[in-house]
C-alpha cells in the first residue's frame, strides 16, 4: 500500500483504467474529502453531498477513458462532482444562486456535545449558505481541505487571482456573519 | 487555515469530525459499488491482450508455414544440394562464356572472316582497296 501512496495521479489513473482496485482505491482516498466538500458547497445538505460525491466516483471510474489529462484527475473529478450537484439542484427546482439550507452532517458525539455545537452549526449553516457557490467551494477547499491557492486554481481551472479574491470575500462575509456567535466566547476578539 | 479566525468552525462541516469512521465507510461504499465496473475493466484489459496475441498469431502462423514450405522446396530442388557435378557438366557453357569464346576467336583473325571466304582473293589487294576507300 505504501508504494501506491507515492504514485502520481496519472499513474494511478492508468492502472485504474485496467481495473486495478488498489489504484482506484487510492484515488478515492485522495479525493473523497474534496469531492464531498465541492458537492456540499453546491447542494448544501450532507446527505445530498454524500450521494453526489459517491456517485461522482462511480461516474469517474466508468468514464475514466475520457480523462484526457490523467495527471489532472482531481480537476476532472471535481468537474463531474460539480455537474452532478448542479443537476441535482436543477431536478429539485432550486436555483443554485439563491440561499440554500446549508446543513452539517448529523452528529455522533452525543446529545451534550451536539447541543454545544448546535448554535455554531446553525450560524455556520446560515453564513456559508449566503456565499456564492464558487465562494463556498473555494473557501471549503482552502480552509477545510487545506488546498493551496495554486492547487485550487489548477483544479478548478480558475485564475489564481480570482481564487484569492473569492477566498478573501468569502472569509470576510463569513467572519462578519459569525462574529455575533463568537464574540461573547472570544472575549472581544477582533473580527 | 491562514488568518481566518473562524476556520475551526468549518470543521463542523467535516463528517469525519463527528464520526471517526465516516470516511472509511465512504471509501468502502464507493469501492463496493465500483467493484463490478473495475472487474469489467479487468476483463476488457485481458480480452484486449488476448486479441493482440491472437491477431499476431493469425498473421505469424500462416507466414511461418509459408516460409517453411518455400524453404523446404528450395532445399529439395536446389542443384547445389544434388552432390558433385558429373563429368559431362564440365563442358556446359553459359551464355557469357560463349560470348567470350567467340570474341577471343575473332581477335585471332586480323580481318573480318567474310573477306577470306574466297581463297582466290589476294589479301594485299584487299588492303590496298580499303586504304583507297
Amino acid at each position: 500500500m505504501y508504494r501506491v501512496v507515492t504514485e502520481s495521479d496519472g499513474t494511478l489513473v492508468a492502472r485504474a483504467r485496467l481495473g486495478d482496485e488498489v489504484a482506484f482505491g487510492e484515488l478515492v482516498a485522495r479525493y473523497r474529502r474534496p469531492a464531498y466538500t465541492v458537492a456540499l458547497s453546491i447542494v448544501g445538505r450532507h446527505e445530498d453531498a454524500e450521494d453526489v460525491a459517491q456517485e461522482s466516483f462511480l461516474v469517474a471510474i466508468e468514464r475514466l477513458d475520457d480523462c484526457r489529462k490523467p495527471d489532472r484527475f482531481a480537476g476532472w473529478l471535481l468537474t463531474i462532482v460539480r455537474n452532478r450537484a448542479r443537476n441535482l439542484m436543477r431536478k429539485r427546482a432550486v436555483r443554485v444562486t439563491e440561499e440554500i439550507p446549508f446543513d452539517a452532517p448529523a452528529g455522533g458525539l452525543g446529545p451534550e456535545r451536539e447541543a454545544e455545537l448546535g448554535e455554531l452549526r446553525e450560524a455556520l449553516r446560515r453564513a456559508v449558505g449566503t456565499l456564492s457557490t464558487v465562494q463556498r467551494e473555494i473557501l471549503l477547499l482552502h480552509d477545510l481541505e487545506g488546498w493551496k491557492h495554486r492547487e485550487i486554481a489548477e483544479r478548478l481551472e480558475l485564475p489564481a487571482g480570482t481564487v484569492r479574491s473569492h477566498l478573501h470575500f468569502a472569509r470576510k462575509e463569513l467572519r462578519e456573519r459569525l462574529r455575533p456567535v463568537h464574540q461573547p466566547e472570544a472575549g472581544g476578539r477582533a473580527g | 487555515m491562514n488568518g481566518f479566525e473562524d476556520e475551526r468552525a468549518l470543521e463542523n462541516l467535516d463528517p469525519g469530525r463527528v464520526d471517526s469512521r465516516y470516511w472509511i465507510r465512504f471509501h468502502g461504499t464507493v469501492m463496493e459499488a465500483a467493484a463490478p465496473i473495475l472487474a469489467a475493466r479487468r476483463a476488457r484489459a485481458r480480452m484486449t491482450l488476448g486479441r493482440v496475441f491472437l491477431s499476431w498469431s493469425r498473421l505469424l502462423l500462416p507466414a511461418t508455414v509459408t516460409a517453411a514450405a518455400i524453404a523446404t522446396l528450395l532445399v529439395l530442388y536446389d542443384p547445389a544440394s544434388q552432390g558433385p557435378a558429373g563429368p559431362e557438366d564440365d563442358f556446359v557453357l553459359g551464355v557469357e562464356e560463349v560470348l567470350w569464346v567467340a570474341e577471343d576467336e575473332a581477335a585471332e583473325e586480323p580481318f573480318p572472316t567474310f573477306l577470306f571466304l574466297d581463297d582466290e582473293l589476294d589479301r594485299d589487294v584487299i588492303l590496298l582497296a580499303l586504304e583507297d576507300y
